[in-house]
């Protein structure tokens, strides 16, 4: 009798989001695909079949299956699930499974143990304890075997339950993973000195931007974050972590690009300093990525990003400087880069680098009715072409792919490319299923998170996770985007809006009525905008027309009935351009608040549980909010955006 | 036996197990449980009792405080209950694991329930009776997080029986958040000190909210904790200590478990089960109560600081508040005689209520008793 294994292995969301480096990010979701394809070996092995996701053609897969040609996988490809058919009894093959992904995983790290951790086991109090303990009890496996008609529900039936316990975590914890313990097994509290003689010790194989001096790991951050050195032996292959920009890179991506166009010796001149004062490690990139293969800006396109913030570089902890530089270096680097700050282009002063990135999550709405309905066979197919496709729409806006794997999507961006990005990956999803069943009904939701460089990745992540998972899909009712702006000093604003937009003259998409909305605040443009002034005054009007007690990101208010708030911001807006010119005021107002008018209304999918009444084609608002006009304020001037306000 | 309330002076804040150490962990966004953990009240608690009682707040514990209070991990003749989450001094339940229910608008409906279903071959073992929804409508429903019951709405479950949408009470009616934020002043640069920025997000509770727990063990001429103000969780936040009746009004179902030999155990407070729970486990403290199935979020983490020993205590794996394990009960007279037994605070039996697992004298472990959901198709 034919029955369908399910296996699923975990922790996914937690291990990824605990990642403090983008580093940790890629290590994180390169593991979990690396050992889900080694499981699906195993299980091919003993006499499974694959049949959810379709893995023969997939890169990832068939190297970890022996067949190596062309380019090694560069990420992720592969989900932490997967579906075999079996002939009958299923435990054996769910065992070969196991066994075939422990054996993988133990190959990762007794590398890194033996290359960077054993030597510093003296200096550890029971490190090769705390090691075992973490690398041995990590994994949550689980699996169900069912008649072959079942589509799915004995693992979510088992999902219920959760039985994995992990042992009691002593000591101090690590600050990657913070419930697991610290490899030294010191206690601080009890001195300092056994800890950082463990550390120090450790990271005397280390470059200083491996680990930096604020870092105590377990062991599991440890093998994420030392992955790509080991990879060649515990892949099997190399992963070239130069091809990993950080988040302060992928942000910087249009920024250089016009650097290297417009001062190409200047840049040059300023990595050349850099690589004088710093470390060798300065220089993570083996190539130039993203087209910015310029000679004559020399080694200015592989620098590390930070070093091209001046406020960074004006401090030890991320730009650390070789011992002798002097203390004349950090002055001298500073007004280098002022320098090209200064410096212009057709578009004006260059400017310092923007200090936001984008980070990109989605995945596709209610796959598991999709499943039920047109078969897991067709589904893997078209799960398979949108994949495929995802780096290349990706890297088309400057974006960098971290994980594609089944109908889930994280990638980093430029802030201004992100969006579109979004957008062309929604079409694609759509486009997958286009000859299927599903046509039309296979939709993708995705969250856009445009955070500070310097907040926690793990956090950006989990509001990402947040986002996608209670704003778009749960609370817009899926077929959704929701985009964020995340400062410093907290969230800024929180969009949400179904792909197309009901609109007086037929739908429209949303990315494109935010795009003309960002045209009208282009600070550089030749006729009069929408001033940043003027779109914090329509939040505080909205604020107390609908009656908010203390507007927050993301609030929809109902608008008052017995005001035309339509008129209110027209007369507002004209106002506003009859005080910074004396001409056409007019005729633009009544463009401008058409354009702020299309982005007010709450745009929800009607099949949302929490939809009480559909909003009226666009020219009738029930609830309204201003996020989508702060983000446009944001996106169209990162820089001022910066402020808190 | 008295019942004590922890009121909110000002916003509280209660730190999960990550780092906190300047200059060497994260230092933003660090954000606050809540409710607090079974052993920070319950360190709250002894300390008030202790001031009360003549320690002048500084140093160790006299020696005949610590007869009763007892020292560090040992809690003397003290037992702790709860605690419990209380809105107009009436207790709130976490949301049990085995209900199903859909967003609304404005709420959460409860629509069906999990229970032990048709035998599977998983790794659990050859024929696991996993959890499954009592009929298929309920497809498409979820446990719900984030979420309270009233009383009537626990009493409503322990009965099997779906409560009233209006029995739930989510999380944001309770309780907002408040970003803070600390640093260390440089004053030559008039600017943070560099790594001495911090940031946390802390607890404000609605007035109406408290935190409640009772406390088994004290003798008869200590003075209680009532009308006092000490600090209770980090930052030196403070809480206000008052009366409260103990009294978590939920009905018994003993004779109908007896009849049916199958008991559900809703976790109350967090169940502190060594490996958790597993098909072929046997509950001594519940008379040999055997598990079936269960329904289980992922574990909770809970640590804390070991302050004789100068250490962070160890972070246990435990089961979280709600969640719902299906026992059947081969002796049934062990059974009763052992829920009549285990829990030497009074109000522990009136309320239907047994504790399980280990750590119960510090408030782990607290279950309440109800019946199965019944299949839908036996309904009709």
């Amino acid at each position: 009798m034919t029955k369908r294994l399910d296996i699923s292995i975990g922790p996914v969301q937690v291990f990824v989001s605990q990642s403090r480096r983008t580093r940790d990010l890629w290590g994180s979701s390169y593991l979990l695909a690396f050992l889900s394809a080694h499981a699906m070996r195993g299980a091919k092995q003993a006499g499974g079949r694959i049949v959810q996701p379709a893995v023969d053609d997939n890169l990832l897969y068939r190297w970890v299956d022996g067949h190596r040609t062309g380019d090694p996988p560069r990420f992720g490809t592969l989900p932490n699930h997967f579906v075999a058919e079996v002939d009958g009894d299923a435990r054996p093959v769910a065992e070969a499974a196991i066994g075939s992904l422990n054996a993988a995983w133990k190959r990762v790290h007794d590398v890194v143990w033996d290359r960077f951790v054993a030597h510093a086991r003296p200096a550890g109090d029971d490190t090769e304890g705390i090691w075992k303990r973490q690398v041995e009890g990590f994994w949550e496996i689980v699996w169900t075997a069912a008649p072959s008609g079942d589509r799915g529900g004995s693992l979510a039936r088992r999902k219920h339950w959760r039985s994995h316990h992990r042992a009691d975590e002593p000591g101090d914890k690590c600050t990657v993973m913070h419930d697991l313990q610290e490899l030294s097994g010191h206690i601080r509290a009890h001195g300092r000195s056994g800890q950082d003689r463990f550390w120090q010790r450790l990271r005397s194989r280390l470059g200083s931007l491996d680990l930096r001096d604020n870092e105590q790991l377990c062991a599991i951050a440890l093998v994420k974050r030392l992955l790509p050195k080991v990879a060649l032996q515990a892949l099997g292959w190399d992963v070239d972590a130069s091809r990993w920009p950080s988040t302060v890179y992928v942000g910087a991506i249009p920024w250089m690009r016009r650097v290297v166009s417009a001062v190409p010796r200047q840049a040059a001149d300023y990595a050349a300093t850099v690589r004088r004062y710093a470390a060798a490690d300065v220089l993570p990139m083996q190539r130039p990525p993203f087209g910015l293969d310029i000679p004559a800006a020399g080694d200015f396109p592989r620098l590390d990003a930070n070093y091209l913030h001046r406020e960074l570089v004006a401090g030890e902890r991320m730009c650390p400087l070789e011992d002798g530089a002097g203390t004349g270096a950090n002055k001298k680097l500073a007004e280098q880069l002022q320098a090209i700050y200064d410096a212009g282009d057709a578009e004006g002063r260059m400017g310092p680098p923007p200090p936001f990135y984008a980070l990109l999550l989605a995945d596709g709405d209610r796959l598991g009715q999709l499943l039920t309905r047109v078969g897991g066979a067709t589904v893997s197919k078209a799960l398979r072409a949108f994949t495929d496709a995802v780096p290349k729409i990706a890297k088309k806006h400057d974006g960098v792919t971290v994980y594609a794997g089944g109908d889930d999507i994280l990638a980093m961006l430029p802030a201004p490319s992100a969006l579109a990005c979004a957008q062309a990956l929604s079409a694609a999803y759509r486009n997958a299923f286009a000859d299927t069943d599903a046509k039309g009904e296979a939709t993708l939701s995705a969250a856009a998170v445009f955070a500070h460089i310097r907040l926690p990745l793990g956090a950006v992540l989990g509001e990402a996770h947040r986002l996608l998972d209670d704003v778009a899909k749960d609370g817009n009712g899926r077929d959704s985007l929701v985009a964020a702006v995340l400062k410093p000093g907290g969230p800024h604003c929180q969009w949400v809006t179904t792909w197309t937009r009901p609109a007086p003259d037929g739908p429209t998409r949303a990315t494109d009525r935010l795009r003309d909305l960002l045209r009208h605040l282009d600070a550089n443009r030749a006729e009069p905008g929408l001033s940043a002034a003027l779109v914090y005054r329509v939040r505080d009007t909205l604020t107390r027309l609908c009656g908010w007690e203390r507007w927050r990101p993301g609030s929809w208010g109902d608008l008052p009935k017995d005001v035309d708030v339509r008129e209110l911001l027209r007369a507002d807006i004209h106002h506003s351009l009859d005080v910074r010119t004396q001409d056409s005021a007019s005729a633009c107002a009544g463009l401008l608040t058409e354009g702020v008018w299309s982005l007010l209304g709450r745009a929800r999918n009607p099949q949302a549980d929490s939809v009480v009444a559909n909003d009226n084609g666009g020219s009738v608002i029930g609830q309204a909010g201003v996020d989508a006009l702060l983000l446009a304020r944001f996106l169209a001037d990162p820089e001022q955006g910066e402020s808190n306000r | 036996m008295i019942g004590v309330r922890l009121h909110a002076v000002d916003t509280w804040f209660f730190r999960d197990g990550t780092p906190f150490t300047a200059g060497h962990a994260p230092q933003e966004n660090v954000e606050s449980r809540f409710p607090p953990n079974p052993p920070t009240v319950a360190g709250a608690l002894r300390a008030t009792l202790a001031r009360a009682n003549g320690w002048n707040g500084v140093g160790t514990w006299s020696q005949s405080i610590c007869k009763t209070l007892g020292d560090g991990p040992d809690l003397g003749k003290l037992r702790f209950g709860g605690p419990f989450l209380l809105r107009n001094e009436a207790p709130l339940f976490p949301m049990p694991r085995h209900l199903l229910g859909k967003r609304v608008p404005g709420g959460w409906k409860p629509a069906g329930f999990l229970r032990p279903g048709s035998p599977v071959t998983c790794d659990l073992g050859d024929a696991v009776r996993l959890p499954q929804a009592t009929a298929s409508r309920d497809e498409g429903t979820e446990a719900g997080t984030g979420l309270w019951l009233t009383r009537d709405g626990m009493n409503a479950v322990l009965e099997g029986k779906c409560p009233d949408p209006g029995e739930v009470v989510p999380s944001e009616r309770l309780w907002s958040t408040e970003p803070r934020i600390g640093l260390a002043r440089d004053s030559t640069t008039r600017t943070a000190s560099e790594g001495m920025l911090y940031s946390t997000v802390h607890i404000r509770p609605r007035p109406s909210v408290s935190i409640g727990v009772g406390i088994a063990g004290l003798p008869a001429d200590w003075t209680p904790p009532f009308d006092r103000m000490n600090p209770f969780g980090g930052e030196g936040r403070l809480a206000e200590f008052r009366e409260w009746n103990a009294d978590t009004g939920l009905d018994a179902h003993r004779d109908r478990i007896i009849d049916v030999r199958k008991v559900a155990l809703v976790a109350l407070t967090p169940l502190d089960i060594e490996g958790g729970i597993r098909i072929g486990r046997v509950f001594d403290e519940l008379g040999g109560a055997r598990p079936v199935c269960a329904c289980l979020d992922r574990p909770q983490h809970i640590g804390g600081w070991d302050s004789h020993g100068h250490r962070p205590l160890s972070l246990r794996a435990v089961l979280a508040p709600g969640s719902t394990v299906f026992c059947e009960i081969p002796d049934v007279r062990r059974f009763a005689d052992a829920v009549a037994a285990n829990g030497d605070a009074e109000w522990v039996r009136q309320g239907g209520l047994a504790r399980m697992g280990r750590r119960n004298e510090w408030g782990f472990g607290l279950v309440a008793l109800g019946a199965w959901p019944v299949p839908q198709d036996e309904k009709q």
